[in-house]
């Protein structure tokens, strides 16, 4: 069994005179949730597709399950289950009447099959309701349904395209909180497109943030916040005073620095470290309590690697 | 793949026939055909619904008009409403979810034309019955019954192929409907123009000869004429239809 779920080297996707997809090199461990983060019409829907093999690549190559896409594509998508931009269900068929359909498209024998829907139905609470038209539901209820949909018959590789787009908080936190759970239960890797940062953080133990088709990001949501801090310190204490600002903002290896709700925050020059600045502000009176290297939130590290990238490409 | 194939067309069929227009209005919607063309007609006409020679392959449009009702729905149904994507994204193959869509037009239409065809049969021999009615069952000649049976099949596949080609180029089951509708009303006149314009232009002793052969026929050459061309062409539009459902071209459409 491969170690790798997904791994793509140099995937390309052109679509006429526009690079959906440009050299998009990564790797998902099986097992893992991956997050693919992006702005709107950066290539995370496209990437998806290219995964499935519903569209064919440009250039580069494309593993998936060991399977190479040119040759299993239909040996992929036999292991994989799938929550498109929309979440295809039938809305003039019942809860059951879908979940029935695709568990025989995945060949489920019939006991199975009815055991497993009606135990995937119980676990999100929509047993009882089974028999009513799809279509009558609210969305949130549909978006529950399409993830059940695609853990139907065990897949190794489940991808979600942006499973709580269009739902209110509190129907994204209950679908959030169902999803870990059923992926914790059933042990599968997870690829996930989001335009919801805090979920990305909170579900995924790997993230990738694409621009314009150009993976500009990856690693472990902490690496990433990390790495997008870059050089911000922060300082909690006391006695951080005008004139001390004046003369860190004079310092060569600082390139800004002011205080926020109490706290010092310095952003350092290309290279510069941590102790010289503490020396300075003990030495210019500063009481320090703590010191640490700034860890934004996974959403800032978002717009700042995003921003960056937008300001590199002129 | 023959039993993915039925899955999709079993789908198909709960959700475009009696989905589509309710449990009631399908119901009432097919019983009313069977009432019409199964009952009424045979019953006013008598022993000629069975002993004009083709009376019965007059109805050819029914399958036709069966076929449309619900093919139109196959791929731009599934476009409209989202679902084609996670289809495409299933474990199905290219193959059984064409054949699926296209069974599901077949053999509803076939079936609705042979169910015809057999109430229509008890109709005309129970209104002309007679006191020995099982020495003296009216029943069509073979020739009758093999315009039904078979013609009737490959004349529903003929139609139900097109109607899935259309389908798999129209973004929306309205745009399906209006090109499957607009393509029936050019057709039929345009093949009887290009056909009288064929004879016309034929030498007279041709002409007189098909005239001819025609005032004399021998059903069996010319029904096994008729079902070699259809078949021909029904193979043909199928391997079209292969041709034109590509996934990643479908995900481009």
């Amino acid at each position: 069994m491969p170690s790798l779920a997904i791994r793509t080297d140099g995937l390309s996707r052109d679509f006429a005179t526009v690079r959906a997809v440009d050299s998009l090199s990564l790797e998902v461990p099986v097992g893992t949730v991956f997050g693919f983060l992006g702005p709107n019409g950066s290539g995370k829907t496209t990437t998806i597709r290219l995964l499935l093999g519903l569209l064919a690549p440009t250039g580069g190559d494309i593993e998936v399950l060991g399977h190479d896409i040119r040759t299993g594509a239909p040996a992929i998508r036999a292991a994989s289950g799938a929550l498109m931009e929309h979440s295809g269900l039938y809305e003039r068929l019942s809860a059951w009447e879908n979940l029935e359909f695709f568990a025989r498209v995945w060949h489920i024998p019939k006991p199975e099959r009815e055991t497993r829907i009606k135990e995937l139905l119980e676990s999100i609470g929509l047993w009882e309701r089974r028999g009513e038209l799809v279509g009558t539901w609210s969305r949130g209820m549909k978006q529950k349904l399409a993830v059940l949909r695609t853990l139907l018959h065990r897949p190794r590789l489940v991808f979600l395209d942006e499973p709580t787009a269009g739902l209110d908080p509190i129907a994204a936190a209950v679908l959030r909180d169902d999803l870990l759970r059923l992926v914790a239960e059933e042990g599968l890797t997870v690829f996930l497109t989001t335009h919801n940062l805090a979920e990305a953080e909170r579900l995924c133990s790997l993230v990738g943030v694409v621009r314009r088709g150009r993976l500009i990001a990856y690693g472990h949501p902490d690496e990433i916040r990390v790495a997008a801090a870059g050089n911000h310190l922060e300082v909690s204490g006391r006695g951080f005073t005008p004139g001390m600002l004046s003369c860190l903002r004079a310092r060569s290896d600082v390139v800004g620095a002011d205080v926020i709700n109490g706290r010092l925050c310095i952003e350092l020059a290309p290279g510069g470290s941590t102790p010289p600045i503490v020396a300075f502000v003990v030495g210019a009176g500063g009481e320090i309590e703590e010191v640490r290297r700034a860890a934004d939130s996974l959403e800032d590290a978002f717009l700042n690697i995003v921003g960056e990238a937008e300001r590199d490409a002129g | 793949m023959l039993a993915d194939s039925w899955i999709v067309m079993l789908k198909e069929w709960r959700e475009v026939l009696f989905r589509g227009m309710g449990m009631r209005g399908s119901v009432g919607f097919f019983g009313l055909i069977v009432l019409v063309f199964g009952v009424a007609i045979p019953a006013r006409s008598g022993t000629y619904w069975i002993t004009i020679p083709w009376s019965a392959i007059t109805w050819a449009w029914l399958p036709l008009m069966l076929v449309m009702a619900v093919v139109a729905d196959s791929f731009a149904g599934e476009r409209e409403r989202h679902t084609l994507e996670t289809l495409l994204a299933s474990r199905l193959s290219d193959a059984a979810i064409l054949i699926g869509k296209v069974a599901a037009a077949v053999v509803f239409a076939w079936g609705m034309l042979l169910l015809v065809a057999v109430m229509s049969l008890l109709t005309v021999n129970v209104s002309v019955m007679r006191p020995d009615p099982w020495s003296h069952v009216l029943l069509w000649r073979w020739e009758e019954t093999f315009g039904v049976v078979v013609l009737g099949l490959l004349f529903t596949v003929l139609c139900a192929t097109i109607g899935v080609m259309v389908s798999l180029k129209s973004e929306t089951v309205r745009q399906a409907n209006l090109r499957l509708s607009m393509g029936l009303i050019l057709f039929l006149p345009a093949v009887a123009l290009a056909l009288a314009g064929i004879y016309s232009v034929l030498p007279g002793v041709v002409q007189l000869g098909l005239l001819d052969a025609v005032q004399t026929w021998q059903p069996g050459p010319v029904l096994f004429t008729i079902t070699a061309v259809l078949t021909l062409i029904d193979a043909l539009l199928m391997w079209l239809s292969s041709r034109m459902f590509v996934r990643n071209r479908l995900m481009l459409d």
